[in-house]
């Protein structure tokens, strides 16, 4: 058993967007519809301005909402922790989405649902996932949250704050956020902090 | 605070007005369920016009289902019968729904052991009568879609079959419509005071149902609380609340589909 986990170190992150590139291209995902996106946002009153440039995707979940809501079983976590779909067995119904509390989520013009999956194509052959491996300021880490030594856990281990998103609704994010630039953390997450 | 995106968020509304089709039809159908079954146990003498009544409406919105799923031709729909998947509210209502048709149309063969279909038909309906509420209620992070609509989506299902069946001159139907109609205004209540009243989230979602339909939605209440007033008048008492419970359903299903993560 392992528990792939991913960390984005926002204090490195400037936006560039080149996951959100390299994502779109590795998954050929549909025009319309996103895996991967930034938010950027700016807070403050000049000259105290704090930018914040988010990467988000699905985050994995340890209990994560839109597995037990799905009719036929094509939605499910692997036993390395991907969350995963069988677009085989979905029928569209669109419960999962409805269900998922960061809009991760669309519906694939082929008639099923899809999201971001860590790439498991390249996890397969022991790769890095394609936006991991294209970030020119190596701000996102991966690797198994159960090995001491793996990428993820030795950023989570060295970050001077680490923050989750909604953790309010207990399910446990498998996307870590750290060094988060304003003072509170996350930005709109304030008063949410769970790390 | 200014916000931005490099590429968007999936925020689209993911449930067209196929769903909301779907909404009104499952109410009908799991009321008209819900009927067959009293009617079965209560050796009624319409029962099987209400059986056929029941198999019409679930085959009608088992076709619009297919109809607006994206994958109608992958045909991927056997799945939901080959896996257990009990927590899955949509799982449930296909099962309620499965259930009410084969034992209502053993009902209406009049073939078979009674006591089997009206077991059958006690838990299938039930379960396709509660399913739409309790598929929007699973969602804790769609502020719109509070537990309140546990209770509502069932009584205005009622009622909305209950309208239909006035509508058709069913006698006994003519003294329900009043005590549901105000059962489900008390309900409208409830969840929207629960919102205005509730933790910032919740405040932010009364707004927005307010600013997105708030007319519409005023209207569906009003029409069901006249009908103490109107209810001597036979067609217009059956109408205005089947207009009034649509109405109020659609709005919770369409607007709801907003969540304010990130806003």
């Amino acid at each position: 058993m392992s528990r792939m986990a991913m960390a984005i170190d926002l204090a490195a992150c400037v936006g560039c967007a080149a996951c959100s590139v390299a994502c779109k291209h590795e998954n050929e995902v549909p025009i319309g519809v996103n895996r991967l996106w930034i938010r950027n946002t700016t807070i403050g009153t000049f000259p105290n301005l704090v930018t914040e440039f988010r990467p988000e995707q699905c985050l994995h979940c340890e209990n994560p909402p839109c597995v037990p809501v799905c009719p036929t079983g094509c939605c499910f976590v692997r036993a390395d922790g991907i969350v995963d779909i069988e677009p085989m067995k979905c029928i569209g119904c669109s419960a999962c989405i409805a269900a998922c509390p960061y809009d991760a989520r669309y519906m694939h013009p082929d008639g099923y649902v899809s999201k971001c999956d860590f790439c498991k194509h390249r996890v397969a052959k022991g790769e890095l996932p394609a936006c991991v491996t294209t970030c020119p300021t190596l701000c996102r880490s991966f690797g198994d949250l159960d090995d001491p030594n793996s990428d993820v856990s030795i950023a989570l281990r060295g970050a001077r704050r680490v923050d989750l998103l909604r953790p309010g609704l207990g399910t446990g994010p498998k996307l870590y956020y750290l060094n988060a630039p304003a003072k509170f953390g996350l930005v709109g997450e304030e008063g949410q902090r769970s790390s | 605070m200014m916000t931005e995106f490099y590429a968007l968020p999936n925020t689209e509304h993911f449930w067209h007005w196929p769903t909301l089709i779907h909404f009104f039809l499952v109410a009908m159908a799991g009321g008209a369920a819900v009927i067959t079954t009293i009617a079965l146990l209560t050796k009624h003498p319409k029962v099987r016009t209400y059986a056929l009544v029941t198999m019409v409406l679930i085959v009608l919105d088992l076709i619009t289902l297919w109809i607006e799923s994206p994958a109608r031709f992958r045909f991927t729909h056997v799945w939901i019968f080959l896996s257990f998947a009990p927590a899955a509210p949509i799982w449930l209502g296909a099962w309620g729904l499965s259930v009410s048709l084969v034992a209502s149309f053993f009902v209406w063969l009049q073939k078979g052991p009674r006591a089997l279909w009206a077991t059958l038909l006690i838990i299938g309906s039930a379960l396709a009568l509660v399913y739409p509420g309790l598929a929007l209620a699973a969602n804790i992070n769609r502020p719109l879609w509070t537990p309140v609509v546990l209770i509502l989506f069932p009584l205005t299902g009622m009622l909305t079959v209950i309208s239909i069946a006035h509508l058709l001159k069913q006698d006994w139907a003519k003294r329900w419509i009043a005590p549901l109609s105000l059962a489900s205004v008390a309900m409208v209540i409830v969840y929207l005071a629960g919102l205005a009243m509730g933790g910032t989230e919740a405040r932010m979602a009364f707004d927005y149902l307010m600013g997105h339909g708030g007319l519409l939605f005023a209207l569906g209440l009003v029409l069901m609380a006249i009908v103490p007033v109107i209810r001597r008048v036979p067609v217009v008492a059956a109408l205005v609340p089947l207009a009034g419970a649509t109405i109020i359903r659609s709005l919770i299903v369409e607007v709801g589909q907003i969540q304010f993560f990130g806003f």
